[in-house]
């Protein structure tokens, strides 16, 4: 069983629509879906979801108004926001304008803190900024501040045409997008393990932090996808990089070649310097972007009956050379 | 004795091959005397089980753990414990007091018969079957 | 003003219309612009900075003094990323995996753990010319002397650093906004990073794609500056390439759209070589000034406006 992973380092390069054709190419596989801020594939592969699971990484810190005895009685400065390293303690402001006195803040009751008369100052915990490190609930000299489980997003297994499907979508703003990668992966290898398919096939998160770096470890090739311009290239040197320093062999396709020929040559001519193999050349061609409309991969199931395009072509081609260089 | 444990920070790692690097425990008389760390040279198949051994190390901890792995580490005569995971104090505690529990091992598991021979020289502290759902058999030898 | 540039979905453009903006503004407004995309910053391919300070941003991590450790294992408890474990009588630590919330040291019975600056990335401050190329230092500080340049700040996160916030905050302390905009360019997506670019931005600019997957990613991105509390408005990237349901979402949630650019293999392939679109195609220029105007009629005027009376 050989895992593939699909990643660019710069967005927008393809990625996706190369994951989903290769749904469609690939005899035997198990599909994953890593990019688990902004998951795309479901769009082409429209799976239906099977099973959901709760993901929770993290913890939140939670105020306990009733014993928290307000600022200007606890410790000569405010121990919990002195505490804070990430900003996340505030006591400029106990009420907030608009929207963000419902969001965000993470206080339990009302506003008023223990013993009778006056209500006192009592520090805003900003839910976004909160890293769940739990400094504030050990240092606050009252307990008032307890960390909390948080369901961080959710996974999901689920089935498509082509075969199943691991995929996940983290809450908004938060953190732990690697955790989630590294649940989705042990998800796929185990469904892949269990069932005997011969291939995950991983699209990937941009960039090279610490999603891409938990989608990387243990793969059996990595396949960056770039584009001719001076910010694929750039990008795409940072994440053979990244690869290179996990140990992790990497091929590359050049997307949309045609929009800048010379620039498509200078990624050859790096890539052959460094030893890594091109093993795909994709023109520019508008049936990938009315294949993405209809929400179905640019590769058909049976190319005889429609007339394939030229990137449909060239992906088939793509994927023969990947299919060979997994196997060997 | 020496007891290796595949670690990711300080958790045990999932995946024994791929872990960030190997903690190496001193024991004697059912106390942890020493530490040493090594880290995880990738890529260099059957690398690890002769680097181990030479270390004096006796077993391993991991979760998982291929069947080629086990296989080296066997003809090495070190002991390999999977399906460990959590704290790996607790693990550590928990194995020299013998009452470590295993979950299932999330080892490679190629289809092919033959893989699964020398699979006996996977042993574990104590096998217990959790309710994971994963619900696949490694078949290990006992 | 700060004015954050984000999109959810990665290639719609947001470097793009960052710089361009930047360079569209250059002759009304003092422009300071944050590539705050550490991981793979872009900006400086098409504004071509002089960069004059480089220093290294760096994370507190454990150091522990094994002579006062007394293996009490409480430093293990304490830290909630698994970056500390305590065995065999010391204290073990995995600087990569910490966060630098300093609760190992804080907590320490024995006073045993101290902090020491770790290097996860580097941040750089320079200037860009009006003329967006210049050929040494002393030229950049003549531009910059004629009071309305484009300062420039970016982040690097060291390859095989898995976390990319502080060097975005890093970035973002490096801002000067007093009497001009700050534009900050942010990495795709919606998690932390994103949030360290936008959170606290006078307005944020959606840039997206007309396409599925543009919406899909337009509607988690709105998602996260309505948790931010961030206003914001949309700019179509490629349109004309795609279907109208980014166009309908809109009108549906009542979010401007402040701006549509059509698909232009001309712009495609200048933007392949690095090139500056508001030199190449002025009209866009024109265009960027009106989407400032807009930004500015919604979040409020510069602070110097406000003081003066008009």
């Amino acid at each position: 069983m050989k895992e593939l992973l699909v990643i660019s380092g710069k967005g927008g390069t393809g990625k996706t629509s190369i994951v989903g054709s290769f749904a469609v190419l690939a005899d035997s596989k198990v599909l994953a879906d890593c990019d688990v801020d902004a998951a795309d594939l479901y769009l082409l592969l429209s799976p239906t979801v099977g099973a959901t699971h709760e993901f929770r990484a993290s913890k939140q810190a939670m105020l306990d108004p009733a014993k928290c005895v307000g600022a200007g009685q606890c410790s000569a400065t405010a121990v919990c926001a002195e505490a804070c390293r990430f900003e996340a303690v505030a006591f400029a402001n106990a009420t907030l304008a608009g929207s963000n006195a419902s969001k965000g803040m993470s206080i339990l009751g009302t506003g008023s803190a223990a013993g009778a008369g006056p209500p006192h100052t009592v520090p805003h915990i900003d839910s976004v900024s909160c890293e769940g490190c739990g400094v504030c609930a050990r240092a606050c000299p009252h307990g008032a501040i307890s960390m909390e489980d948080v369901v961080s997003g959710h996974w999901f297994v689920s089935d498509t045409a082509y075969g199943p499907m691991v995929h996940a979508r983290l809450g908004v703003a938060q953190e732990n997008s690697g955790k989630l990668v590294a649940q989705v992966r042990r998800e796929a290898r185990s469904i892949a393990e269990r069932q005997g398919f011969d291939h995950i096939i991983t699209d990937g998160p941009p960039g090279i932090g610490c999603p891409v770096i938990s989608s990387m470890s243990g793969v059996d090739l990595a396949l960056i996808v770039t584009e001719p311009t001076v910010a694929g290239t750039h990008d795409m040197q940072r994440v053979v990089e990244l690869a290179r320093h996990f140990g992790v062999e990497t091929a590359v396709c050049i997307n949309k070649y045609d929009l800048d020929e010379a620039g498509a040559e200078q990624i050859e001519a790096y890539c052959r310097a460094e030893g890594v193999d091109v093993a795909g050349r994709i023109p520019f061609d508008e049936e990938v972007v009315t294949a993405l409309v209809r929400g179905v991969p640019v590769v058909t199931r049976d190319g005889s009956h429609h007339a394939e395009g030229k990137a449909a072509q060239a992906i088939r081609r793509l994927w023969a050379n990947i299919e060979s260089e997994l196997a060997s | 004795m020496k007891i290796a444990l595949a670690t990711d920070g300080a958790m045990i790692s999932p995946h024994f091959g791929h872990c960030s690097e190997f903690i190496v425990v001193t024991v004697e008389n059912g106390k942890t005397l020493g530490t040493e760390r090594v880290a995880n040279p990738e890529h260099q198949p059957g690398f690890l089980p002769e680097y181990l051994s030479k270390l004096g190390v006796s077993c391993i901890i991991a979760g998982g753990m291929g069947p080629r792995a086990q296989q080296l580490f066997a003809t090495k005569g070190i002991q390999t414990v999977v399906g460990a995971s959590g704290s790996v104090t607790k693990v550590v505690d928990d194995y020299l007091a013998g009452s470590l529990e295993v979950g299932e091992s999330a080892c490679d598991h190629p289809d092919s018969a033959e893989a699964h021979q020398g699979h006996g020289s996977c042993s574990h502290g104590n096998h217990s079957d959790h309710n994971d759902n994963h619900g696949h058999s490694c078949g290990h030898g006992r | 003003m700060i004015v954050s540039v984000a999109s959810g979905k990665g290639g719609t453009g947001k470097t793009t219309i960052a710089v361009n903006l930047a360079l569209a503004l250059e002759d009304s407004v003092p422009v300071d612009f944050l590539d705050c995309d550490v991981e793979e910053p872009n900006a400086h391919l098409f504004l071509r900075p002089v960069l004059e300070t480089s220093e290294p941003v760096t994370l507190p991590v454990p150091v522990v003094d094994e002579s006062r450790c007394s293996g009490c294992g409480t430093c293990a408890e304490v830290c909630a990323f698994h970056a500390i474990l305590s065995l065999g009588g010391r204290a073990i630590t995995f600087p990569e995996l910490c966060h630098g919330c300093g609760g190992c040291a804080r907590f320490c019975p024995e006073g045993a753990i101290s902090e020491a600056p770790r290097a996860i990335g580097v941040v750089e401050t320079g200037w860009v010319s009006r003329a967006g190329a210049v050929a040494d230092a002393a030229e950049a500080a003549d531009a910059a002397a004629a009071a309305q340049a484009i300062r420039f700040v970016q982040g690097r996160v060291d390859i095989g650093t898995a976390l990319a916030p502080p060097v975005v905050k890093a970035v973002r302390s490096k801002a000067v906004p007093a009497n001009g905009v700050v534009i900050i360019d942010s990495p795709p997506g919606t998690s932390c990073p994103v949030v360290a670019s936008v959170k606290g931005s006078d307005y944020c600019i959606l840039v997206t794609e007309p396409t599925p997957f543009g919406l899909n990613d337009l509607t988690l991105a709105v998602d996260m500056v309505r948790e931010l509390g961030v206003p914001f408005g949309v700019v179509i990237n490629r349109a004309g390439l795609g279907d109208d349901k980014v166009a309908a979402y809109c009108r549906q949630e009542s979010i401007p759209v402040l701006l549509e650019i059509p698909f232009d293999r001309r712009f495609a392939a200048s933007y392949a070589r690095g090139g500056q679109l508001v030199s190449d195609f002025p009209e866009l220029g024109d265009s960027l000034r009106g989407l400032w105007r807009q930004i500015r009629a919604a979040a409020g005027p510069l602070p110097e406006e406000a003081e003066t009376v008009r």
